[in-house]
């Protein structure tokens, strides 16, 4: 038996952890095809396609800003991927989808630090600049590769969660380990100090938003590898639904700290509600309103946590 | 008197300090206006002024180069469009002074609007109108209970909200639009007085009292307090967690209003949310001069900013610019005319630096 | 201090307000406005290619608004193009119950209004085009029947999944199909709402099949979600013919590419560009202020069938 303490230890390690497991056993006992191998991986790719570009916000996040053209740089790289598959190839066409997220970030980046544009403002222009952008290009039109299955492997198998581990583990040795993540984390929490010991704002904002470009873009890429086209419709509400794993796994809003292993939970409680509720066959009137109780729900339980940590340091 | 100092909450760390004035004394925000004037203070008149100037050079370059545009006709289209989003603005730039945002106002619009559809046929349109203003009030109090008393962030909790209510809406509508063209109930969003149309000018008392509610109250005060330095606020003895909850509720009275013209001027609601709509709001209010990082902000300005942006759109369409191209011109200027803030103040530094050679 | 001049405000505007300067010069033949749905759609592209074509070929100026599946914008762009001396609108409304506003002010400058799909909203229009989504889902129920019945070992479960919850009209042709595939003795296991978004069908398909391996058909409300079943299927290691028969609603070309390569079975098609073509027909008519024929003359409908299209059909259609 779990005695009060541990199991207010655990609560403290993560309301988010707790929140998956009871949501979790909750489905498993209303269905029997939530446990099931082919179900699990189903789960843990579509919160890994969330995951990536949530990883990416984290950073964002830790570093005090926002971007909110991660839907629109997804569909963007969707778009220059697919139409350049059957010209160079697949890992050529990759890369340079990756690479163009990365540009788009670098952008963001750069109207946030020379023209002083708050990220909230510079991100929501470039949402809807990009996406027009993505329309414009593919003028409209859907490109599909139906033939084409070596792309497929971008999204099969367990390519998009390891994909999602890759990155996590590469994230937490980049905030821990590197002086680029320090200064991350310096920027996120007080931008003048920071800049006032000789950190270089404005290069590691440049470094962070193309970083979450790129994320965007690798995001974009397994959806469009999911089903074979790209077009500029993709992705539309990828940026909310990225901001809110995050908040969620706890990483708080106002910069300066990040929680990967909490991005990564958050996207897969996210990712088994959605599930959870498609297996129950929830109609989705209803589907918005349980999502919308059970984030609140967590985010109650971990405001609440907060405060018992507050009340034992204090009592 | 606690000077405000850098201000802890920053979703923008770039932003600039402005050393305090000391001539700033209790309710610093009345007269600002005039002071700025009165003091050639470029900063301040920016922030007030600038984007109603934009707005001004913005309207007689269309009058130029569109012809069409100057009809009178369009001119009340354009201000008549502005309304809906700028009446949920004015709340949304209450919210945001106090350093905090809103992202449930699409669907408090949604279940707002369908309430005073509803209900006009049966009850009358003054009824409507207030059902849908409670309506929003009570949303309002629900995010600020979850804001201030669960200690929520605000982001994630009017997210939740956002999809609790929309989908609420779904079901108590079942899915389905209400209808209604009742004469009196329509008049109020599409009726003209003189030229003007009549949401413009609700839309112009809703911010009057907006303004007045910042500037003469003190629960404004409270409000640009808390913006500036919510710990120093609470220090000071300001009641921070009571003026945030009133703060969302006023943003939910602001909306419901606001929805209640869409209502009548559509001559009908359904449980659909308007795509994108709380950050058009937000982008209206940031755009009017009112910074993200809160303390400071411009009711003036979110009307001018709102008519600019129903001014694009109209500009954009009487042009034939193509759809798609359409979205990136919007953004775009968006971005622009923000900047020019930016650039304004990077050369200001630079010219500063110039003349203080030390440090 | 000085302050510099803003003539980077001036100049972004300048060049905002540039493309305006062509407009006026040309001769005044006479306008048509066209407002639609939403741009991003491949349905609404063709539809505004019929409609333009049709346009241009008798003779009339087309100007285009894309509601860009507001409401709100729907409303205010179609505002701006009666204000432009239209002769005639013809609009694809997103929110047909929206539609109030739009004729009052269209009649008061006594200009004609026709409608093309989706609805009419029980307001006074002069004519409405529409293709029955109801009896879309009742083709669509009718095939997968058809085509179940040669397959002796599949079960009578099929699923069902609806394009976003605030596109009523489309929810028409789930309902027609749920009711209709109920009455032919088959279960609805799965009735879920993709939000018209293709990777959503994807991944709503996926789960559906986990939830319900022995499912063997799927009907989607439009095109895009139904291509994103397709490939579910597909990863799952079946057939979106063979195994989980697919069937779409619009006749996009993503969907005909996609019944061509074998990965879906069949889709309703709609014919956007011949009721583009329709429209302007009726428009100048009206213009003339020439009678016009109905299909059901209380309503003022102007009924334009469905067609099913299956992979025999395809060939045909992709030249």
């Amino acid at each position: 038996m779990l005695s009060k303490r541990a199991v207010f230890a655990l609560f403290r390690l993560s309301p988010v952890g707790l929140t998956l497991l009871v949501v979790g056993v909750v489905f498993t006992l209303l269905t029997p095809t939530f446990l099931t191998l082919n179900n699990l991986l189903n789960v843990c790719t579509s919160a890994s396609v969330v995951a990536i570009v949530g990883l990416g916000m984290t950073l964002a996040i830790a570093s005090g800003n926002f971007d909110l053209s991660v839907g629109s740089t997804a569909a963007f790289a969707g778009c220059i991927t697919m139409s350049l598959v059957p010209q160079i190839g697949v890992m050529p066409a990759i890369v340079s989808g990756v690479l163009s997220g990365g540009l788009i970030g670098w952008v963001n980046g750069l109207i946030v630090t020379e023209l002083r544009v708050p990220a909230f403002i510079a991100t929501l222009g470039m949402l809807t600049i990009v996406r027009g952008a993505a329309l414009i290009y593919t003028r409209g039109r859907d490109i599909y590769l139906f033939g084409k299955t070596e792309y497929k492997m971008l999204s099969s198998g367990m390519t998009p969660v390891l994909l999602a581990l890759a990155l996590a583990v590469l994230f937490s040795v980049l905030l821990g380990q590197t002086r680029f993540g320090r200064h991350i984390l310096a920027t996120g929490s007080n931008i003048i100090s920071a800049r006032r010991v000789g950190v270089r704002t404005s290069y590691v904002l440049w470094g962070v938003f193309a970083i979450v470009g790129a994320t965007a873009a690798l995001s974009g890429l397994i959806l469009s590898a999911q089903v074979l086209t790209g077009n500029g419709r993709l992705a539309t509400g990828l940026e909310l639904s990225a901001i809110a794993v995050v908040v969620l796994g706890g990483t708080p809003l106002t910069g300066g700290k990040a929680s990967i292993p909490g991005t990564l939970l958050g996207s897969l409680l996210v990712a088994v509600i959605n599930n959870g509720l498609n297996l129950l066959n929830v109609s989705v009137f209803y589907q918005n309103v349980t999502l919308g109780l059970l984030l609140l729900g967590a985010l109650t339980l971990e405001a609440l946590a907060a405060h018992r940590t507050l009340n034992r340091a204090t009592a | 008197m606690i000077e405000p100092a850098l201000p802890v909450k920053s979703a923008n760390p770039l932003r600039t300090v402005r050393p305090a004035k000391t001539d700033e004394t209790v309710n610093p925000e009345v007269g600002q206006a005039s002071r700025a004037i009165r003091n050639l203070d470029w900063d301040l008149l920016w922030e007030k002024f600038g984007i109603a100037t934009v707005l001004a050079f913005v309207w007689i370059l269309a009058a130029l180069a569109t012809p069409r545009f100057a009809n009178l006709d369009n001119l009340a289209s354009v201000l008549r469009q502005s309304a809906f989003v700028g009446v949920a603005a004015v709340g949304m730039t209450i919210a945001i002074i106090a350093g905090t945002f809103d992202l449930s106002v699409g669907s408090t619009q949604a279940l707002s609007a369908w309430t005073a559809v509803a209900i006009a046929p049966y009850f009358g349109v003054l009824p409507a109108f207030i059902a849908a203003v409670a309506v929003g009030g009570t949303i309002g109090l629900l995010n600020g209970s979850l804001v201030v008393l669960v200690r929520i962030p605000a982001f994630i909790a009017t997210l939740g909200t956002m999809f609790l209510i929309s989908g609420l809406t779904f079901i108590l509508t079942n899915g389905q639009t209400a209808r209604f063209n009742g004469k009196d109930f329509v008049w109020w969003g599409n009726g003209l007085i003189g030229n003007i149309p009549v949401p413009f000018i609700l839309f112009l008392f809703c911010a009057a009292i907006g303004a007045f509610i910042l500037h003469r109250t003190s629960f404004g005060r409270y409000v640009f307090t808390i913006g500036s330095n919510a710990g120093a606020a609470y220090v000071a003895g300001v009641p921070v967690g009571r003026t945030i909850l009133f703060v969302f509720v006023v943003v939910g009275l602001f909306t419901g209003l606001g929805a209640a013209l869409l209502g009548s001027r559509l001559y009908s609601a359904g449980p659909g949310l308007e795509p994108g709509f709380e950050l058009n709001v937000i982008a209206t209010v940031v755009l009017g001069g009112t910074r993200l990082a809160g303390g400071r902000g411009s009711m003036f300005g979110t009307v001018a900013a709102a008519i600019l942006f129903a001014t694009l759109s109209n500009v954009l369409n009487l042009n034939h610019v193509d759809a798609f191209v359409q979205r990136v011109a919007v953004g775009l200027v968006l971005l622009l005319a923000l900047s020019v803030e930016g650039v304004r103040q990077r050369l200001v530094e630079r010219w500063n630096r110039r003349q203080r050679p030390s440090s | 201090m000085k302050q510099p001049p803003k003539l980077l405000t001036i100049l972004l505007t300048i060049c905002a307000l540039l493309p305006a300067a062509p407009g006026i010069a040309a001769p005044a033949k006479k306008k048509i406005g066209f407002s639609v749905y939403d741009m991003q759609y491949g349905f609404f592209q063709d539809m505004e290619k019929g409609t333009r074509e049709a346009a241009e070929a008798a003779g009339f100026d087309c100007v285009l608004v894309d509601q860009k599946s507001s409401e709100s914008a729907m409303v205010s762009a179609t505002q701006d193009l009666l204000d432009q001396g239209i002769s005639a609108l013809i609009i694809s409304p997103f929110k047909p119950d929206a539609l109030g506003p739009i004729v009052d002010a269209a009649k008061a400058k006594k200009i004609p209004v026709v409608i093309d799909d989706i609805g009419g909203g029980g307001t006074d229009y002069d004519v409405i085009v529409i293709s029955d989504n109801e009896k879309g889902g009742v083709i669509a129920a009718d095939h997968i029947d058809s085509v179940l019945k040669q397959k002796s070992s599949a079960s009578k479960k099929v699923a069902s999944i609806s394009c976003e919850p605030s596109a009523v009209y489309a929810a028409r042709r789930n309902a027609g199909f749920e009711k209709h595939i109920k009455e032919l003795g088959y279960e609805v296991v799965a009735s879920l709402s993709a939000n018209s978004k293709q990777e959503e069908g994807y991944k709503v398909a996926k789960d559906i099949l986990s939830a319900h391996p022995d499912v063997t058909a799927i009907f989607c409300g439009n095109d895009p979600m139904a291509v994103g079943a397709a490939q579910a299927v597909a990863d799952s290691g079946k057939s979106g013919v063979k195994d989980v028969y697919i069937v779409g609603f619009n006749g996009d070309e993503i969907a005909l590419q996609a019944i061509k390569a074998g990965q879906m079975g069949a889709t309703i098609q709609q014919v956007p560009k011949e009721m583009g073509k329709m429209t302007v027909d009726l428009a100048s008519k009206l213009m003339k202020s020439e009678k016009l024929e109905y299909s059901n003359p209380a309503n003022r409908e102007v009924y334009v069938p469905v067609k099913l299209i299956t992979a025999a059909d395809v060939s045909a259609l992709l030249k």
